[in-house]
């Protein structure tokens, strides 16, 4: 019910300024209009750093254009909610690979849609830290691991060595690669991203060994010093084909495909902000430019407006066709 | 039937009666705790030919008869004592008066009207006008003051602050507890909560008062200061009292008459004399053990009757001009003295001052003696 | 082969006896060893197969989807009508300048405590103002704001109505039970779904968890009227709402207190869950963000303030509850003059004015400069990696030693726990005859000397410790657990724990359920093994208990994922990590109750056994404890509520179990399978605390006989 009063809401609002503007000047055929301006966007803030960075760096473009800007802080989980039903407009940073069972189920309703790919070039796969390369020569290299496989024994996976993984609940990759690859591992699942965290921070001071499942950009890959375990690159084959990869018995062979970071609306976005939704199509961010500004908050402690205020201020050539090209 | 004396004749040999009408009165009233106990009386009444086979077969079906086919009268003025061992129903009587505690079956009248078939408005105007009621435990309400506590009846009533606040101090002073209006009850001995708690129940000016065993819960000597201050009071007030004890000594000092109860039953009605001269029961009869004889008998029982014609023989028992005179309803105890300074037998007046009789110290040992010879036997 | 000794050992000791319950036992022993023998040839016995699992989850869902597609608009109207005052407060206290906010708050706390609690109210707000973190905790502040009076409300309609009818009350009381133990992350979805995103998620959470405590208090203080304050407002005449407002609710008040006090402290703890749905900006997020970044010292600062929070609401409804016992009102008295009576507001009300003035003038007072605030938290950080760094040798010996000869052997047998690599040598089949001929004689030996349960206890020991609890076959388990239900509190509470573990076993929850056990079971040894020590020295030391105190007062009220945080980086993921987690949390209810439990022991009865001649150690174990056994096992039973809740935040380190189950569905929206898992939670907690009830009703009858008899 409050959903379709808020959208008669928008959609009348967005009516009657097409209508006045129509009036006061020929619309450009692919400009859009900026839509209600004194209806705040409300634009999730979910728990890390580098969706802190996307989400500032938007609003504040959006404000540029003259919208209103709010921040709601969300759980990564519940915010698809949040979107399907309007209470928070807009999610800048979605991980496909991370995004629960609940945002297909919200997509499926009607009440969220995706706006596009964030354009972030991600990386997942099995990280270290690097004091590793002397206790496991031959690192990056996937292949040195099985030699040392008994060095990262635990109490609880011994004579295996142990990786530790994502929590259960975000799947089972690193076992089906362990699986794949033939390695003498046991995945050991963290119960949370502040676990491995943790377990990466703990490991980094008493120069501990650690091989983990992780993605990147990440905070966590600017504050320590970290490398990739260079495995073999993925290939939709090698979760389908035994033969393929360097194990012929075998699928799952390979490292992890990359994964896709989206950017979702709530439906009646577009129709309520319709410059707004044409800025956000084009929005994109750049991996190297939020991992700078990533290390100057966690690491330097900068303040996190100040910080995207000033990235805002500097790369106008940047953001000002994306700007351009929706007004 | 035969140990239950009935009330009216058991009122007749004693010494001066309130002369007030029946002012509440219980008829056959049962309390049965159990299953359905109303189909035990099909009619309501309570009268019953056989109340002793009626207990045992509610007893056998696994009822308990907390009360059973009590009856008995109060006159208007008069305070009747329900004395009786714990358990022994006195409790839920003095409750079935004021429904309380619905009683089972039975009649309760006040002033000839059916209190059971009252509805609850109008059980609960006469509950607020007609009855006060003296808690063994007090009953304090924790959370209000002195003040506040004993103007609540007519809080509940609606009465507006400043007349409830003058009738209640008007009654905590009557109860002597001036200065401690602001106190709370915690703050408070037992006598003087239970100063709080009598002038609670006097505030709405109750014509009937119910005091269910109000002084048990005190220190011996506070509960003799308690007994002769209520005694005080009601020479003051005159109310119709119904009085809760398991102290037969408390009974005799302040009763009129005298119910004692046993497993839910009346065993015997009369005045503290007659209960003690006379015990209807083994039970009564223990009761009256201990009892100092002196205290108990008057002299109305141990005066030889004479004239009653004022002065008419007047000179021939000697002690005749200026000698002293007592009441019939003095106890032994209060003429004793007078003996010790004159050998003459003394003179019996009657409220009106009319010459009803004389005691002499003989008759009174002989009376003592006699009744000392009726405990050996027995 | 050896079984048959262990019933042979039992026979002689047995012979000549009736005794229903040692018969039930035995039969027990013989199921489960008959279970043990059949495991290989009939798997189903060994592990409950999967495709007799009813989908419980599935038709759950099937159901509250359409619950939800046809009633949520009227959620959402609850929503919103709750979320409105929220925000009109939360608005409220980040427009007030901290000075004016304070002010209040030292007001409210001179009233409620005096001097000391408003100076301890004011160091603390202090603490919010200068760490930064004032904002986030105005917030917070604004969500307790609501919640608090919410659960009250509710809490106190419910006690009232299962006060009035008992019908009411049958329904009420299980359902209380089952409010308090499943966990909230298992309804989060749910309402989130009914009542939509926002703080209201967070709000009806903290109602449902909150609102028991004050229906128990409500029902407590209302029953407790004394009767005859009840009669006396009969005749005088009462009408049924005045009898309830004028006199029942007002003698019962100090009880509700009592209510109020704990409901606020459960809302308090529960304020963390409405930051993992989110949206208010809270200092739960504030916790959870650090927590995920594993930042300890962010965290403890974080974490710190809700600790503070819930000790200033704890003292400030403490102190009224105690008011309203024994009030000394004469200023308050209504002859005393106006400004007399009502200080507290007039102070309020200037500090009020004052701080809001002071803010428009400087804006060190409107929002205090960044360049002010303190944040020690990388000297914490520091430290924990000093230790980390120092220690480390130590701290693997200790965790190796424990998840060996501890936790593995207890999880999955001796049987399979034994091996070079822990144990330094491998099972051998001697061995294993060894050590069941010493079980058997150990038993034989104890039966022979009349204790034959001391006897059926060793040999059920043994066989858990050889098997694992994870090796236990499912129907003896079950049976075991039935047959203690039984021996403690009769027919009703077998019923009970059989219906309980049949709704586990057909659900498919059984094997997380072990393992929950198993971990669950293991913290509660430990902690009342360590923390029943500490209680007995706390009750002889007045110095320990004092320091003991606030350390108490802070594990309890600090949001558990801080402990996490340091926990992890020493331990790293993994069982062991999970342990002491619960260990940490849990420890608390047998300090409390073992030193309460012995302070309270009868004076005469210790007397009296000095008099005698009693050492110290004597009186301790042969009077104290015995006699404050009632209450240690009412301390066992927190301790086990305490375990298992904390059993799901412990998921976040990575334990399997019902907790991860719980997480597992939360990551997916999944409302059956949280609701199923966390009802097993529940249904395990309310097993465990009917027999414990059960078992120390039972004592504390039997100890009043005693002291009877002693004096």
């Amino acid at each position: 019910m409050m959903r379709l009063t808020k959208t008669l809401k928008a959609l009348s609002l967005a009516a009657g300024l097409t209508l006045a503007a129509g009036a006061a000047s020929a619309p450009d055929a692919r400009a859009a209009e900026l839509g209600a301006t004194d209806e705040p966007i409300k634009l999730a803030m979910l728990e890390w750093t580098g969706a802190h960075v996307t989400t500032r760096i938007a609003g504040h473009i959006l404000q540029e254009m003259g919208y209103q800007v709010e921040y709601v802080t969300a759980g990564n989980y519940p915010h698809h909610a949040a979107v399907a039903d309007g209470t928070i407009h807009a999610s800048l940073e979605v991980w496909l690979n991370n995004a629960g069972d609940i945002y297909p189920k919200m997509k499926e309703s009607g009440g969220l849609v995706d706006i596009g790919l964030l354009g972030l070039e991600t990386n997942e796969g099995w990280l270290y830290p690097v004091h590793m390369k002397e206790l496991c020569p031959g690192l990056p290299d996937w292949k040195a691991l099985e030699a040392c496989a008994e060095k990262m024994a635990t109490a609880e996976t011994f004579p295996k060595g142990r990786i530790l993984s994502y929590p259960a609940d975000w799947g089972t990759r690193s076992a089906d690669m362990i699986a794949g690859l033939d390695l003498p591992y046991s995945a050991v699942p963290a119960g949370s991203e502040g676990a491995l965290v943790a377990e990466l921070r703990a490991a980094v001071a008493a120069e501990k060994p650690l091989v983990m499942m992780f993605w990147g950009p990440h905070w966590a890959l600017a504050e320590f010093e970290t490398e990739w375990v260079a495995l073999p690159e993925y290939d939709p084959a090698c979760t389908e084909d035994a033969s393929w990869g360097p194990n012929p018995n075998a699928i799952n062979d390979c490292g992890v495909d990359r994964p896709d970071v989206m950017k979702t609306a709530w439906s009646g976005f577009e129709a309520q902000w319709p410059a707004a939704w044409k800025f956000l199509e084009a929005f994109q961010m750049d991996k190297d430019e939020q991992a700078k500004l990533m290390l100057a908050i966690d690491k330097d402690g900068e303040d996190l407006d100040a910080v995207t205020k000033a990235w805002v201020a500097e790369n106008q050539a940047v953001w000002r066709p994306w700007v351009d090209a929706a007004m | 039937m035969d140990e239950v004396h009935d009330p009216a004749e058991a009122t007749q040999n004693t010494a001066p009666q309130p002369a007030g009408a029946v002012k509440i009165a219980c008829r056959n009233v049962w309390k049965v705790y159990g299953p359905k106990p109303e189909g035990y009386f099909p009619d309501g009444s309570g009268r019953t030919d056989d109340p002793g086979a009626l207990i045992q077969r509610l007893r056998n079906d696994g009822c308990i008869p907390a009360a059973a086919d009590v009856s008995f009268e109060v006159r208007a003025g008069e305070i009747f004592v329900i004395m009786g061992l714990s358990g022994s129903g006195k409790s839920t009587i003095v409750r079935c008066l004021s429904r309380l505690v619905e009683p089972t079956a039975g009649e309760i009248l006040l002033d000839g009207v059916d209190l059971l078939k009252m509805d609850a408005k109008a059980l609960t105007d006469v509950r607020r006008h007609k009855m006060g009621m003296v808690f063994q435990n007090f009953g304090l309400m924790p959370h209000l003051t002195v003040l506040e506590n004993v103007a609540f009846p007519l809080r509940v009533q609606g009465v507006d602050e400043s007349a409830r606040r003058k009738k209640a101090l008007e009654m905590i002073a009557l109860v002597g507890l001036e200065g401690r209006e602001q106190a709370f009850p915690r703050q408070l001995s037992g006598g003087q909560q239970q100063r709080v708690g009598i002038a609670r129940s006097l505030c709405v000016d109750p014509e009937l008062w119910f005091l269910d065993e109000p002084f048990s819960a005190l220190d011996p000597l506070i509960r003799r200061q308690m007994q002769d201050e209520f005694v005080r009071l009601q020479t003051m007030l005159h109310k119709t009292i119904v009085f809760i004890t398991h102290d037969f000594l408390e009974a005799l000092k302040i009763a009129d008459r005298i119910a004692i109860m046993k497993d839910g039953r009346v065993v015997q009605i009369g005045s503290p004399s007659e209960i003690v001269l006379n015990p209807a029961t083994e039970y009564v009869r223990e009761f009256t053990e201990d009892v100092p004889m002196v205290r108990v008998i008057t002299v109305a029982e141990v005066m030889e009757r004479g004239d009653a014609t004022p002065g008419s023989d007047g000179g021939s028992d000697g002690g005749s001009d200026g000698g002293p005179t007592v009441a019939p309803d003095m106890t032994l105890e209060a003429i004793l003295p007078h003996f010790a300074t004159a050998d003459a037998p003394l003179r019996v007046v009657d409220a009106d001052g009319r010459r009803v009789g004389r005691v002499t110290p003989q008759g009174v040992l002989k009376a003592l003696a006699e009744h000392g010879e009726r405990l050996e036997e027995a | 082969m050896t079984t048959a000794v262990d019933d042979d050992a039992l026979a002689p000791a047995v012979a000549g006896r009736i005794d229903p319950v040692l018969g039930v036992w035995l039969a027990v022993v013989g199921f489960g060893l008959v279970c043990v023998l059949l495991r290989e040839t009939a798997p189903w016995i060994a592990a409950f197969p999967d495709a007799w699992v009813l989908p419980v989850a599935a038709w759950t869902n099937a159901v509250m989807d359409v619950v939800v597609a046809h009633t949520d608009f009227l959620f959402r109207a609850v929503a919103s009508a709750l979320e409105w005052p929220m925000v009109a407060l939360r608005d409220l206290l980040v427009w007030a300048p901290w000075p004016a906010t304070i002010a209040v708050f030292a007001a409210v706390a001179h009233r409620a405590g005096g001097w000391k609690l408003a100076l301890f109210t004011l160091v603390t707000l202090m603490y919010m103002v200068v760490v930064g973190y004032w904002e986030e905790s105005m917030n917070t502040l604004a969500l307790v704001g609501v919640s608090v009076p919410l659960s009250v409300a509710i809490g106190f309609a419910m006690g009232v109505l299962a006060f009035r009818s008992a019908r009411a009350k049958r329904v009420v009381m299980p359902l209380l039970d089952l409010m308090q133990t499943v966990p909230a992350f298992a309804y989060l979805i749910p309402i989130l779904l009914l009542f939509g995103f926002g703080p209201v998620v967070g709000l009806i959470a903290s109602a449902i968890y909150a609102a028991p405590p004050m229906v128990r208090n409500t029902i407590v203080g209302l029953e407790r009227v004394p009767p005859a304050v009840l009669e006396s407002a009969a005749m005088n005449g009462c009408t049924k709402r005045q009898r309830f407002w004028w006199v029942e609710v007002p003698s019962a008040l100090p009880q509700i207190m009592v209510g109020v006090n704990q409901t606020t402290m459960a809302a308090l703890s529960m304020v963390i869950i409405a930051a993992i749905i989110g949206g208010f900006g809270d200092i739960g997020w504030e916790v959870l963000s650090t927590m995920r970044k594993a930042q300890f010292g962010q965290s403890l600062l974080s974490g710190v303030v809700i600790a503070l929070m819930a000790m200033i609401m704890d003292r400030i409804s403490a102190g009224f509850a105690d008011r309203s016992r024994n009030a000394d009102r004469t200023e308050d008295a209504p002859g005393a003059p106006f400004y007399r009576r009502r200080r507290h507001l007039l102070a309020a009300a200037a500090g009020f004015v004052l701080g809001v003035a002071l803010g428009q003038v400087a804006p060190l007072f409107q929002d205090w400069p960044k360049a002010l605030v303190v944040y020690p938290a990388e000297p914490l950080n520091q430290m924990v990696e000093y230790i980390l760094v120092e220690w480390s040798a130590q701290i693997d010996a200790v965790k190796n030693a424990v998840l060996f000869f501890l936790m593995l052997p207890l999880r999955i047998g001796l049987e399979k726990a034994v091996s070079p690599f822990t144990f330094g040598f491998e099972l051998t089949a001697p061995m294993i005859a060894g050590y069941w001929i010493a079980a058997a004689l150990g038993a034989a030996a104890l039966a022979w000397r009349g204790r034959v349960y001391g006897a059926i206890w060793l040999i059920v020991g043994a066989a858990v410790l050889y098997f694992g609890v994870s090796g236990l076959p499912w129907p003896a388990f079950m049976a075991a657990v039935v047959a203690l239900a039984w021996t403690a509190g009769g027919l009703r509470t077998a019923g009970f724990a059989l219906g309980a573990l049949l709704f586990i076993l057909l659900t498919g929850a059984w094997e997380p359920m072990t393992r929950s056990v198993y971990l669950c079971g293991l913290a509660v040894a430990i902690c009342f093994a360590l923390g029943g020590a500490l209680g007995v020295w706390a009750a002889h030391n007045d110095r320990v208990s004092a320091t003991l105190r606030p350390i108490n007062d802070t594990l309890q009220t600090m949001p558990q994922f801080v402990i996490l945080i340091p926990v992890l980086m020493l331990f790293q993921v993994g069982e062991f990590s999970a342990l002491i987690a619960v260990v940490l949390y849990a420890i608390v209810p047998p300090i409390r109750y073992v030193e309460h439990g012995l302070r309270n022991v009868s004076p005469e009865a210790v007397e009296a056994a000095r008099q005698m001649g009693c050492t110290p150690a004597q009186i301790l174990f042969t009077v104290k404890l015995p006699l404050a056994l009632p209450v240690i096992m009412l301390g066992l039973n927190q301790t086990i509520m305490y375990g298992l809740a904390m059993l799901v935040i412990a998921a976040l380190v990575g334990t399997k179990g019902l907790g991860q189950q719980v997480f597992l569905a939360l990551g997916k929206a999944d409302m059956g399978m949280g609701l199923v898992a966390g009802l097993s939670i529940a249904l395990v907690a309310m097993v465990a605390d009917r027999i414990l009830q059960a078992w120390s009703r039972r004592r504390s009858a039997a100890l009043g006989l005693d002291a009877g008899d002693a004096a």
